[in-house]
């Protein structure tokens, strides 16, 4: 089997797991999505670091349509790694595995922007 | 960057979202029990899908490129190193979308 045949059947692989087996529906959720485009653009430079010098595919594996060196078909390989990389996080949370976050300093970021928001009004 | 090529894209992904850590509270890495088990999930046919393409020869690595370690499945070390690293920014990245916004994902106490 070829790449690319390899990389469009991963997709509704991971549509299916998310979906109905693990019952996560992340693909549901915006948090999902705004998550996967922070996550998409990154993938576009690191991938792209690598496929110019380190990772080198055969031809005859892809289908030949690249975004910049890298094979789309990377894409759909990371959509899959990444869907169930958060789908499993979300699984096993939901099981009760380490689901709170557990404590610590109070996040910088989050107090600034509440204080700034307060400010505001 | 010769050698250093692929490990430094690694650590790049590493320290960019390590402060989220601090910044959003994601605690993630601070949740070491249910990210074993999230990576052991997620990972494991994508690593086998890895070793079984680059057996296949659907694609290979310039070892000049890496540290020159090569781990079982005739892959440089950093190859394994990266079904680590994305899963772990990938979860990092959604925790912190969740910080921020304060959406749902799916694990709080009373989801469907």
């Amino acid at each position: 089997m070829s790449y690319t045949l390899l990389a469009v059947l991963a997709v509704p692989v991971t549509v299916v797991l998310d979906l109905w087996v693990l019952r996560t529906r992340l693909l549901t959720r915006r948090a999902f999505w705004v998550s996967y485009a922070i996550v998409l653009f990154f993938q576009v430079l690191t991938n792209e670091w690598l496929t110019s010098q380190v990772v080198f595919y055969d031809s005859g594996a892809i289908s030949g349509f690249r975004v910049g060196h890298a094979p789309v078909e990377d894409f759909l390989f990371g959509f899959g790694l990444v869907v169930q990389s958060m789908a499993w996080w979300v699984w096993w949370g939901r099981r009760g595995v380490q689901r709170e976050t557990p404590p610590g300093p109070r996040p910088a970021v989050v107090r600034l922007m509440r204080s700034a928001r307060r400010t505001h009004r | 960057m010769g050698s250093l090529t692929y490990i430094a894209m690694l650590v790049f992904v590493v320290v960019a979202t390590l402060p989220l850590e601090v910044l959003l509270r994601t605690r993630v890495w601070a949740r070491l029990r249910r990210l074993a088990l999230t990576l052991v999930c997620a990972a494991t046919p994508f690593v086998v899908w890895d070793v079984l393409a680059v057996r296949a020869g659907h694609w290979h690595f310039a070892l000049d490129h890496t540290l020159g370690v090569v781990l079982p499945g005739d892959m440089p070390l950093e190859e394994w190193l990266f079904f680590l690293v994305v899963p772990v920014a990938s979860v990092l990245t959604l925790e912190a979308v969740r910080s921020v916004k304060r959406w749902p994902v799916g694990d709080e106490e009373a989801s469907p």
